[in-house]
């Protein structure tokens, strides 16, 4: 623990060595009646207001430099140097290193450019709190403490990424949480070895034991009641630094179908909402796929009306459903992704030309039928009812392997593809937890045995 | 670890599968000669084997039968029978699936070509075979729990139907005073052999309560009385033998 | 091992154009089949009632196609219409097959056949007997049709119109009657009448090939009566030299065949209905009284239409509503019932027992 005195003093200047070719490295030396010392910091992350008020100041006004030095020992934030290495990490992290009476004494003047709490953009709630997790982290903690003020709300921090070196805080409730998934997850953390970390769905890769990925298995969200109700439960948290999103494991598949509103109405609206989500999900998935599966295989299963109607609005269509199917869902999946791409000043432009486009022009020059404009339109929307992003997307993909099944099988291709998702998501284990389940049942004779409703 | 009601899934999925594969036809060409004798003795007998097994393989928690046998036998009797098992077992799989695609052929794609539909089938089941067995369970019981209700309703509507003939049904019940024969007690008692399964699937059953084996025997026999019963109520007690997918005629006609 | 499997996906892919790909507008809609006797003896004269689609659907027309093709056997015309059209023959959705008059004298078992042997038609098609002919039936377009046949399709299968004169037969009922002891087939008959409307009210009673027998529009509702529940339909009165009626609201029939002790085997029928006064010659007020002697008077005038009904019907030897069948479900001796049963027909009395209970005098006394 003791280092040689003159080694530390050189440790400093050892330290500078290292940083050569830092134009933002800024070496002070405070030279006063009663002492001296040596300030070192990088400007452009640590606070200079911070560093002037509360090293540079004190130090002038004090008379003694014992006494500085144990306001600075026992400054919040403050550590003692040790080795080269640490004093590297310290100092690149936003710490000013001071040497004084041939110690060193690191010291927390980090700035973090950010902005403030501000509004969720990706989850939105119509009734309740809307405020997001920003890139900050312990502004997020603040949020999460605020709200799950207990005792057994544990956090543990890492630092992950080589060079990114980003500050990962690992909540749980001691109470509640499975043990299993935790060490899982801390085995999973303590062996991974990666140079940069930047956004929460990053992290997800890495933890992640599956190869064939094709739908999340934790919870990517940017909201803090989200992850307050999820840490209740007995789930997992991880914050990380300079990304507004968190990660919350394990999950089910259920998890994803649920916004934090249904926890705001009236338990038979909620319900209703739920129930209307999955038939968005039904849909979005297996509309297109029933399309080519009844137009082209399988008309009977339809009503003469239908069937004549179908036929008839694709008399000018010069190619087969499949074809047509599959640009139009193009099409949209082009529009949607340019609509998140677009700087603000064509953001309206695309919207009618896709619009225009999509809707009469395509029509009336005979190239789809006017069925699959309300078809399309149908499977874009509902897409979007759920509430969060990675399932989202993951849906939206999925729909494709469908459409797929449709082409070369017809309807019973649609039954085979849907019985293997059915049997790939009931295989999938979210850190050792089943993920897909008719967890229903369990409720509901969890609810008898105790007497009362379930989770509902 | 899987609850005691995987257990039940395993046994309903074999007699709901069999309601339309092989069971009916054996039933139905012996409807003169004791097919009904036969439904309520296997009733009886099934419901038997169902317990008698669930019981002896309950004593060994969570061992297939290779773990079972593994440490009792030498190990080359061990490999002959389990080899003998396994291409019984890979026949009896094959017949099935190749039952459905002759039915898949025949009514919902006519004219794809067969051995597409084959290769179809065969992917999806040689995926599902690499999923672990308490993975196939759950999604057994999502499965379920989706068609089930499809089943029963479509049940209740043809039972409902004006143009069911209750007639045809009691001119053949009127035959039940008939000796059972061999083939049609076999096909019954098919209908319960949902309990095979339990040979590799006991790997993932911690205790296996055999508390409610009476919802076996009921189920069983509601499902033998539909599938022989509700083909003769729409095609009558002679024209009935004349169709060969019995079952899809009967729904087809629902 | 997971590689090989993408393979063999992939490679089964490639097999997407040998398959059963065909485009719905490829494909051309039959909606409706009519069979006649052929010019030559023994030969088939198969019509097609097509649907063809519209593009438009602000501005849909009806437009029909309708082929006729004669041959020896059936698949063969069918097969020598489809080079005479250019889209691929569908029959999924089709709901009617209509069988000409003159071929039903002869023999209807082929057709039946023929109909329950493909396997792309429905077992649920609407048979029945066309006068004067198939075709005719076949070329008749009712001005408010919007699809092709869909007016004889909803006037037959009660989905329109609910008249009491119309039955229902399904292909695979036709063949399961055709096929049982102790029931014979019954086919309605449409009638065409002009290019526009057509008329169904009779039903033609069948042995096992063949017309038998012809009932009147009178006697096809009172069979419909013991036939069906809650049959929805007007029957008369007199009473006191006046002309009630009495629409059925609720309409029950049951039979059961017995014999008396020492007497001759009985078939008694008992009908309950309850009715609401439709029409009455009578300009007197309608009391509660005087309903329980129109009731009376209807029960009669009932009892005595559907004896003479049941009597016509044992005369042609056909056994339509299945006493038979119910015979032999109530009897154990399997072996000798059918036998027994033969022997008891020639003999068979009836007994009719009505109950009309009018309860309501419509909404003016």
């Amino acid at each position: 623990m003791s280092e040689q005195p003159h080694k530390n003093v050189v440790s400093l200047e050892g330290v500078k060595g290292e940083l050569s070719a830092f134009a933002d490295l800024v070496d002070n030396t405070l030279v006063s009646p009663s002492g001296q010392a040596n300030l070192l910091y990088i400007k452009s992350v640590t606070d200079a207001q911070k560093i002037s008020r509360t090293i540079i100041t004190p130090f002038y006004e004090m008379e003694d430099m014992s006494a500085y030095r144990d306001y600075i020992i026992t400054y919040p934030g403050s550590e003692e140097g040790t080795t080269v290495e640490r004093a590297l990490e310290l100092l690149l992290s936003g710490y000013a290193g001071l040497a004084i009476q041939s110690r060193v004494y690191f010291f927390d003047a980090l700035l973090s450019e950010n902005s403030s709490v501000s509004q969720t953009t990706t989850e939105s709630v119509t009734q309740g709190p809307s405020d997001g997790f920003t890139e900050n982290l312990a502004i997020n903690l603040n949020l999460v403490r605020r709200r799950y003020q207990s005792p057994q709300l544990k956090m543990e921090s890492m630092l992950i990424g080589n060079i990114s070196r980003t500050k990962v805080a690992i909540l749980y409730d001691e109470s509640r949480v499975n043990h299993e998934v935790l060490a899982e997850l801390r085995e999973k953390l303590g062996t991974l070895k990666v140079d940069i970390l930047q956004a929460a769905g990053e992290l997800e890769k890495y933890i992640s034991s599956d190869k064939l990925r094709l739908i999340p298995k934790t919870i990517v969200t940017e909201r803090p009641d989200r992850v307050v109700f999820n840490l209740a439960e007995g789930k997992v948290a991880l914050l990380t630094d300079t990304t507004g999103f968190a990660i919350v494991l394990p999950c089910i598949f259920n998890d994803f179908f649920i916004a934090m509103d249904d926890k705001i109405n009236l338990p038979f609206v909620g319900r209703f909402l739920k129930l209307l989500r999955i038939i968005g999900v039904a849909m979005t998935l297996w509309l297109p796929a029933l399309y080519v599966a009844l137009t082209s295989y399988n008309p009977e299963i339809i009503r003469i009306q239908i069937t004549l109607l179908i036929a008839g609005s694709r008399a000018t269509v010069p190619y087969p459903s499949f074809v047509e199917v599959l640009i139009m869902l193009l099409m949209m999946e082009f529009l949607t992704e340019a609509s998140i791409r677009l700087p603000r000043a064509v953001g309206p432009t695309a919207t009618t030309v896709g619009g225009l486009i999509l809707g009469q022009a395509a029509t009336e020059a005979g190239l789809v039928g006017n069925i699959m404009i309300i078809l399309v339109a149908a499977v874009a929307i509902s897409n979007f009812l759920i509430p969060l992003n990675m399932m989202s997307f993951s849906i939206r993909v999925l729909k494709y392997y469908f459409v797929l099944a449709a082409i070369v099988l017809g309807l019973v291709g649609i039954v085979i593809c849907f019985v293997g998702f059915t049997m790939y998501l009931c295989s999938q284990r979210s850190f050792g937890q089943p993920y897909f389940r008719l967890f229903l049942l369990d409720d509901v004779m969890k609810g008898q045995r105790k007497g009362k409703g379930g989770k509902g | 670890m899987a609850k005691p009601r995987y257990f039940y899934y395993l046994i309903i999925m074999n007699s709901l599968i069999n309601i339309i594969n092989f069971v009916p036809r054996e039933l139905i060409d012996r409807r003169f000669e004791g097919a009904l004798m036969s439904i309520v003795i296997s009733v009886i007998v099934g419901t038997l084997f169902v317990y008698w097994f669930g019981f002896l393989i309950s004593k060994f928690p969570e061992k297939g039968i290779p773990e079972i046998l593994g440490p009792l036998m030498p190990k080359l009797l061990v490999s002959a029978i389990l080899l003998f098992f396994a291409v019984l077992w890979y026949v009896a799989g094959a017949t099935t699936l190749l039952s459905f695609v002759d039915i898949t052929l025949r009514f919902i794609s006519p004219d794809t070509g067969p051995y597409l539909v084959m290769g179809g089938f065969l992917i999806m089941v040689c995926i599902c075979c690499r999923f672990d067995s308490l993975s196939l369970l759950f999604g057994l019981e999502i499965i379920l729990a989706i068609t089930l209700p499809l089943i029963l309703y479509a049940t209740f509507k043809a039972l409902g139907n004006p143009n069911f003939s209750w007639d045809a049904v009691l001119q053949i019940g009127t035959h039940f005073w008939h000796a059972p024969d061999w083939m049609s007690l076999a096909a019954a008692t098919f209908s319960f052999s949902g309990y095979i399964n339990l040979i590799i699937y006991n790997r993932v059953f911690q205790n296996l309560k055999l508390k409610h084996i009476w919802i076996v025997g009921i189920e069983g026999f509601l499902v033998l009385l539909v599938t022989f019963f509700v083909p003769i109520g729409y095609f009558g007690t002679v024209g009935v033998e004349r169709h060969v997918y019995t079952w899809f005629a009967t729904a087809d006609s629902i | 091992m997971k590689r090989w499997l993408l393979a063999i996906m992939l490679v089964l892919l490639l097999f997407t154009g040998g398959c059963d790909f065909k485009d719905i507008d490829r494909r051309i809609f039959v909606v409706a089949i009519g069979v006649d006797a052929g010019e030559k003896e023994g030969h088939f004269k198969i019509s097609l009632k097509m649907a063809l689609p519209q593009g438009e659907i602000t501005k849909i027309d009806e437009k029909v196609q309708i082929l006729t093709e004669e041959s020896f056997s059936i698949s063969e015309a069918v097969r020598r219409m489809k080079s005479r059209v250019e889209k691929e023959l569908d029959f999924v959705h089709c709901k009617s097959i209509i069988l000409g008059e003159g071929l039903a004298q002869k023999d209807i078992r082929h057709i039946m056949d023929w109909a329950v042997r493909r396997r792309d038609l429905q077992l649920i098609l609407h048979v029945a007997v066309g006068r004067p002919d198939a075709l005719k039936v076949l070329q008749v377009k009712p001005q408010s049709e919007r699809i092709p046949s869909n007016s004889l399709i909803m006037a037959m299968s009660g989905q329109g119109t609910e008249s009491p004169f119309i039955t229902k037969v399904f292909s695979f009922q036709l063949m399961r009657n055709i096929y049982e002891k102790g029931l014979d087939p019954i086919l309605p008959i449409i009638e065409a009448r002009g290019q526009e409307e057509f008329v169904i009210n009779k039903i033609a009673l069948f042995d096992k090939h063949r017309i038998r027998e012809t009932l009147t529009p009178n006697e096809t509702r009172l069979f419909n009566l013991l036939s069906r529940k809650n049959l929805r339909t007007n029957l008369p009165a007199f009473y006191k030299g006046e002309m009630y009626q009495y629409y059925t609201e609720q309409s029950t029939s049951a039979y059961r065949i017995f014999t008396p002790g020492g007497g001759k085997p009985t078939l008694r029928y008992r009908i309950k209905i309850k009715g609401i006064l439709e029409e009455s010659s009578n300009e007197d007020i309608v009391t509660q009284s005087l309903l329980k002697e129109i009731g009376a008077a209807g029960e009669e005038d009932l009892r005595k239409k559907i004896h003479a009904l049941l009597r016509k019907i044992q005369a042609s030897h056909q056994d339509p509503l299945g006493w038979g069948l119910r015979y032999g479900a109530r009897h154990f001796n399997n072996r000798t019932e059918m036998d027994n049963w033969n022997d008891l027909y020639a003999q068979l009395r009836f007994q009719v027992d009505v109950r009309v209970n009018i309860k309501y005098s419509g909404v003016t006394k």
